[in-house]
């Protein structure tokens, strides 16, 4: 559904995005990852026919963004960054204008209106005006214009970018449901976040993808399958013995728990640990993959391979 | 969905946005005050129902409260970041362009509705004319949006509304200020004044506050504003949208646009449409045609002083109106009338205004006196508003004086054939125009004067009229010129007496021995006895001899037209006081000679010591 080929973007003599190529399928789910900076905003800024390519090739739904900008737009819904709306329209009346653009006619455009406004839980505040709103509605405003029109690709740009807790909980949630039935692309520089809510994740870093993988790949990637463990009592000696075990490459200690990598051709690591405790009589409190956070996975991703 | 539709549904938008917050309703209270509230003690004081001041206003407050209108179109939605919204909805840049001006355009003819309770309340005073009213708004209209559509490009330069009002305000300022023509005269060199003064609004807002729709006035307007909507969308394409409109093309709207403006502007697409119900600002036929039967240029000199000392406003339609029947001669025959204006009193430079009033002196057309400077400054105060028409080396025809005359197009007429029609011989003789320097001078305008002594000499041959005035009768010698006068198919007119008048006694005397009688008689015009009586309404008071005598029945006879009051040698006159004139009456007319008078006495006339009816005509030749 949406195909980007050797995308190069520039601003002037800074380039924001070098050589970006892949293809969301129909029907993905797909995280777009990367740090501040990194060109995320950029390639979505394309993705929704806003900026044109500089150099490349960007199509959605089989529309090319450069010839035919109208047609990608009509194809895809978009929440730009920031979540940019007019304060002084009410919901209701906001919601209406983008329908209309949108060219939803007639008596299917009061009925878009409701439909979307219910899907992003905004029944309550319709009539309200949107320069009233808390954040948290104000970002649901902003992803229900992106629903209005029923579009079969939504790319939404880091959309629950300073939402508290619970916020962030209920948008997830209605990404997730998104994806049910559309193609969805959606940027975060948060780790959990695509964690949360999809599969297939693309890793931007200084305007280049550095990953294009699931989640479960990248995480081996970058952690090398690293485990975690705690036992309920351990010895001086139980260092050594970890290390000694077969498939075990390196033990780190990590306050009271043990970080343990396995060698590269040793896929069961966990098994082989509990089968450890249960030999050495020792009681496992805690046996999960190590928690990755974003720069783990930078660090892992630009190491050269091998090192 | 159609690119009306959308744009439809942007306008919508920006209406909403706009009437939904207080400060349209500030803005549309400002404009009032800004553009009435000045304008009517003025109006008041010019004395004439001339619509022009309260324009004047009306434009200036468009200047100011049309960037008003236009900044935030733009500079809100970057500010805002709307403007990325905006353009990943499947909109063109046109659309939106064309969907905001609208929005923006409808705001400005709300200010101008309100603002028509001005010429609404003036007409309740006044007899204002529809069509300069309908005309005036619809060049503001137009004034408006091509200031709106500039102010717009500012508010797309920028994300800052500040910014946009002041650059769309210079915009507007440099437009319809600076580029008129009097502020140019003063930085450009001459010969590029003219040029220059066409870029700017203010010589295409002249002809609708006058009640005219010029379509090359509108073009220009339309073009301009066409043009900045066009940059406007091609600098929104460039800031955002996605994939650049081909330049070929929008390069092509562009030019298509500018030729489309240039031909309306010109002949013969160009067409001059007089709104006024009373046709003020179209020439008379008679105007038309003497312009339009030039075989070479005719210039047309005019000094006129356009600032005028303050006091003296009320004069300022009055040259506005000679400059507009000047600029209006120029355009109906633009190829052979050479409109050439100076003001011997304006300008900074005291040589060339002496020169210049030097020339005026030249070409007989001295300053104006309109009244004095004030009470305590001693001195007369001067203006220049004369005309001179100057066609090849035949002698300038003069208006001197072309304010304050209701009949300033005739007199132009008259001047205009004066100047171009070979000009005939009048001969004059006897003593009866003696003192009567005005009827001389007035003759003088139109004919080619001379005078003859009928006793010494004949009557040139090429004189077409003869007029002999004398208080005596024509001797035997005079008579026969006349009559050689005649022979050669001329006309001559006769305004002699016949008695010797003492009014006081009320008594007329025959002259002795008068030829007169007989040579009217040999051609069928009886001369009566006594004098002419009619009544007169009131009575009539006049001094003979230092003694005023008052009389119903007026020595001096209140004739009225008899005949066709269209004819033309009596065109124009209403009626004629006629002193002390004799009887006259057919008798027996020759063959071949008409009577046809020209002048009747009121009815009942009669003949004094006689009764009963009588006329008392001129007799025109055979």
């Amino acid at each position: 559904m949406i195909e980007v080929a050797a995308l190069t973007q520039r601003y002037g003599a800074y380039t924001a995005v070098r050589d970006l190529s892949f293809r969301v399928e129909p029907g993905e789910v797909v995280g777009f990852l990367g740090p501040n900076g990194a060109g995320k905003t950029t390639t979505l800024k394309v993705v929704a026919a806003f900026l044109a390519p500089s150099q490349g090739r960007v199509t959605v739904a089989g529309h090319d963004v450069a010839t035919d900008p109208l047609a990608a737009r009509r194809a895809l819904g978009y929440l730009p960054e920031h979540c940019p709306l007019y304060p002084e329209m009410l919901v209701r009346g906001f919601l209406d204008f983008v329908a209309r653009v949108r060219g939803v006619l007639g008596a299917d455009r009061a009925r878009a209106v409701e439909a979307a406004a219910r899907r992003c839980l905004l029944d309550d505040v319709l009539e309200r005006p949107i320069g009233e709103l808390s954040k948290g509605y104000r970002q649901r405003v902003g992803i229900a214009q992106a629903l209005v029109h029923d579009p079969p690709v939504v790319v939404l740009d880091e959309p629950t970018h300073g939402l508290d807790p619970n916020q962030v909980l209920e948008v997830r949630a209605l990404v997730r449901d998104l994806g049910r039935e559309r193609t969805v692309l959606f940027s975060s520089h948060v780790l959990p976040e695509v964690e949360a809510t999809c599969r297939r994740v693309l890793v931007l870093h200084q305007g280049r993808l550095v990953a294009d993988a699931t989640l479960d790949d990248l995480r081996r990637r970058a952690s090398g399958g690293a485990v975690r463990a705690r036992f309920a009592a351990v010895t001086s000696a139980t260092p050594e013995q970890l290390r000694a075990l077969d498939g075990v490459a390196d033990v780190a200690r990590d306050g009271e728990a043990f970080v343990v990598r396995p060698r590269a051709d040793v896929a069961d690591l966990p098994a082989r640990l509990f089968r450890f405790a249960v030999d050495r009589g020792l009681e496992l409190v805690e046996l999960a993959p190590v928690a990755l956070t974003l720069e783990d996975v930078f660090t892992a991703l630009t190491r050269p391979e091998g090192a | 969905m159609t690119a009306a539709a959308r744009t439809w549904a942007i306008a919508r938008r920006e209406l909403q946005a706009t009437f939904g917050q207080p400060p349209a309703w500030v803005f549309l209270a400002a404009f009032l005050a800004l553009a009435a509230g000045p304008a009517l003690p003025r109006f008041f004081a010019q004395g004439v129902a001339d619509l022009r001041e309260p324009l004047g206003w009306l434009r200036l407050a468009l200047l100011l409260l049309a960037p008003a209108a236009a900044m935030r179109l733009w500079a809100e939605e970057r500010a805002a970041g709307t403007f990325e919204l905006l353009f990943t909805l499947p909109v063109r840049p046109a659309e939106a362009v064309l969907g905001k001006f609208l929005a923006g355009l409808a705001l400005l003819a709300a200010g101008l509705l309100l603002w028509a309770a001005v010429p609404l309340t003036l007409s309740a005073l006044c007899d204002l004319d529809p069509g300069q009213v309908a005309a005036g708004a619809l060049g503001a209209l137009l004034l408006g949006a091509t200031l709106l559509a500039g102010g717009m490009l500012a508010s797309a330069l920028t994300s800052s509304q500040v910014v946009a009002f002041v650059g769309g305000a210079s915009f507007g300022a440099l437009l319809v200020l600076g580029l008129a023509p009097d502020v140019l005269e003063r930085v450009l060199p001459h010969a590029l004044v003219e040029a220059a003064a066409d870029l700017g609004a203010a010589r295409h807002v002249e002809a609708f506050d006058r009640g005219v729709l010029d379509t090359g006035d509108a073009a220009y307007f339309v073009g301009l504003t066409a043009l900045l909507l066009a940059l406007n969308a091609l600098l929104v394409e460039r800031r955002g949208g996605a994939r650049r409109e081909p330049l070929a093309a929008g390069a092509l709207v562009v030019l298509a646009a500018l030729l489309a403006v240039d031909l309306l502007g010109q002949r013969p697409l160009r067409a001059r449409f007089d709104l006024t119900l009373g046709r003020a600002n179209t020439l008379a036929p008679a105007l038309r045609e003497a312009l339009a039967g030039l075989d070479q240029p005719l210039v047309v000199r005019a000094y006129v002083t356009r600032d005028l000392p303050p006091g003296y406003e009320h004069l300022r339609p009055q040259v506005r109106a000679l400059v507009d029947l000047l600029h209006d001669v120029r355009d109906a025959a633009p190829s052979r009338v050479v409109l050439d204006l100076r003001d011997p009193l304006g300008g900074d430079d005291v040589l060339e205004r002496q020169r210049l009033a030097r020339q005026a002196e030249q070409d007989g057309v001295p300053p104006v006196v309109v009244g004095t400077l004030s009470e305590d400054q001693a001195g007369e105060l001067r203006l220049y508003a004369g005309v001179a028409l100057l066609l090849g080396d035949r002698a300038p025809a003069v208006v001197p004086r072309a304010i304050l005359r209701d009949d300033l197009e005739w007199e132009l007429t008259a001047a205009v054939s004066r100047v171009t029609q070979p000009r005939l011989r009048v001969a004059l003789s006897g003593e009866g125009l003696g003192d009567c320097g005005e009827a001389r001078a007035a003759l003088g305008r139109a004919y080619a004067v001379e005078e003859v002594d009928l006793d010494a000499r004949e009557v040139p041959a090429d004189v077409a009229l003869l007029l002999h005035a004398a208080p005596v009768p024509p001797s035997e010698r005079a008579l026969a010129a006349i009559d050689e006068h005649l022979r050669r198919g001329r006309r001559a007119l006769l305004l002699v007496e016949s008695h010797l008048v003492d009014p006081v006694a009320w008594r007329a005397t025959p002259f002795d021995g008068s030829p007169l009688p007989g040579w009217l008689r040999e051609r069928g015009v009886a001369l009566g006895p006594g004098l002419a009586l009619a009544p007169a309404e009131r009575p009539h008071t006049f001094e003979v001899d230092g003694a005023l005598v008052r009389s119903r029945y007026p020595w001096l006879i209140d004739a009225s037209p008899a005949h066709d009051p269209d004819s033309p040698a009596l065109a124009g006159v209403g009626r004629a006081l006629l002193p002390f004139a004799a009887p006259l009456e057919p008798a027996g007319p020759p063959p071949g000679v008409a009577w046809t008078p020209l002048l009747r006495t009121a009815a009942p006339g009669w003949v004094a010591g006689r009764g009963g009816g009588r006329s008392t005509s001129t007799r025109c030749g055979p």
